[in-house]
């Protein structure tokens, strides 16, 4: 997946508006990044990644960056 | 040869008077419109028991239902099952209270199961066991449950979820050659027990008087005596585990996806399941999500479930279910089952009475 549709995605999730996240965000700063955006992005990498997300891994997340690590390789 | 095999032969369900819509849990919750919650967790509204409601509250009003569909009357009934984990009491039983409530004979077995969300699928397997090996004639089998008592008022992330409700399924024996519930497949991996736990109130760690809210990341607030729900965990567990209790389910019953007519899974949250949905490239018809009116009421979602199909006309005698309950423990249990359900009121013509 491209990083740009990647970040796509995390607007999605977050109830952000089109072209306003960045891999620098701090997800505490998104409008809805909850528990269930948790739960949104742990189905979406799943899906669209095929990858089955470490929940500790996930919780240690801070930035939109950290969420893209978590993806490694699958970013292009 | 015949010989006495289990059945599912009525289901009603019971859903507490007041309900906790989505415009109430917005004005409570900033941030949150009631069209993000829908959107987020399939669910218009909750049933959510008074102050004074118990679980054994909600099993009678549900087995009062199944007495009034004809489908069994309380001196029919020779054993009790009834899985809770909002108990009335931490002894007596709760089935000890509702025998005597529903007026059911002292001759019939009561035994309560503590189990959450795979309970449904467990109490068929005990049904059926009990029933096959003629310890039983039959089974009344009522889940009942109020999470609602567990959770804090500040904590959205469950309350916007879980919703109080209690399921009656009457279980019979039937002359057969054949079963017509199960194989089942069970498990249990306890590592993941602090993922979906009331802390306090046990003798473990007794309930804490004025215990401090503390908040987390996500803004939500509990105490020690509260239920806490670690999502990520939860989610990732499921999307491990159904897909191998699926394999395992259609190895054990030389089956394969095609021989389904319906996936009746625990209805957990409606994301996860259109997401299980897609994984599994089902149809939509084929694995239903009817949980908007309810929320997820723990061991009852599959009878719930069931009985909505069946009231929608979606149901018909002779079609192949998987059911599929999985959550709180972490506990999983899965079976396949012909669905024989008689209409309101009917006996089955060959149905036995063991001796």
């Amino acid at each position: 997946m491209k990083k740009e549709d990647f970040l796509r995605e995390i607007e999605d999730i977050a109830g952000a508006k089109r072209g306003t996240v960045s891999m620098e965000n701090n997800l505490r700063d998104l409008p809805q990044w909850d528990s269930m955006a948790y739960v949104a992005f742990i189905t979406f990498a799943d899906s669209k990644l095929t990858l089955l997300i470490d929940p500790k891994r996930l919780a240690s997340c801070r930035t939109v960056r950290d969420l893209a690590a978590l993806a490694g390789a699958r970013l292009a | 040869m015949t010989c006495p095999k289990a059945a599912i032969r009525s289901l009603s369900y019971y859903l507490p008077e007041r309900v906790l819509t989505n415009e109430e849990l917005a004005s409570e919750y900033s941030g949150w419109s009631p069209h993000d919650i829908q959107a987020k967790t399939g669910i218009r509204k909750r049933h959510i028991v008074g102050p004074g409601e118990c679980a054994s509250d909600l099993a009678v009003a549900a087995a009062k239902e199944l007495f009034a569909t004809g489908a069994c009357t309380p001196s029919e009934v020779g054993c009790l099952l009834l899985c809770t984990q909002s108990p009335d009491y931490f002894l007596p039983t709760t089935a000890c209270l509702v025998q005597d409530r529903l007026g059911l004979a002292t001759t019939c077995a009561a035994l309560d199961v503590n189990l959450g969300c795979s309970g449904f699928v467990y109490g068929l397997g005990l049904a059926k066991g009990l029933i096959e090996t003629s310890q039983a004639e039959n089974v009344l089998l009522i889940t009942a449950e109020t999470y609602s008592k567990h959770i804090h008022r500040r904590d959205k992330s469950v309350r916007s979820i879980f919703g109080d409700a209690a399921a009656a399924t009457w279980i019979t024996a039937e002359e057969t050659g054949r079963d017509i519930l199960g194989p089942f497949v069970y498990g249990t991996d306890g590592k993941g027990a602090g993922n979906l736990i009331v802390p306090a109130g046990g003798l473990r760690q007794p309930r804490v008087v004025d215990a401090v809210a503390v908040e987390d990341g996500s803004g939500n607030q509990r105490t020690v005596n509260d239920l806490f729900m670690n999502g990520p965990e939860i989610v990732t567990f499921t999307l491990r585990i159904v897909p191998q209790v699926m394999a395992q389910l259609l190895t054990k019953a030389h089956r394969t996806m095609q021989d389904i007519d319906l996936f009746i899974f625990h209805q957990a949250n409606q994301y996860m399941l259109e997401h299980l949905r897609r994984k599994l490239n089902l149809p939509e018809a084929k694995l239903p999500i009817m949980m908007s009116h309810c929320g997820n009421t723990v061991s009852s979602t599959i009878p719930i479930l069931l009985k909505d199909l069946q009231t929608s006309g979606r149901l018909s005698a002779g079609q192949t279910l998987m059911l599929l309950g999985f959550g709180v423990g972490y506990s999983w249990a899965g079976a396949i089952m012909e669905w024989r359900q008689m209409p309101a009121g009917a006996r089955p013509k060959n149905a036995c009475r063991v001796p």
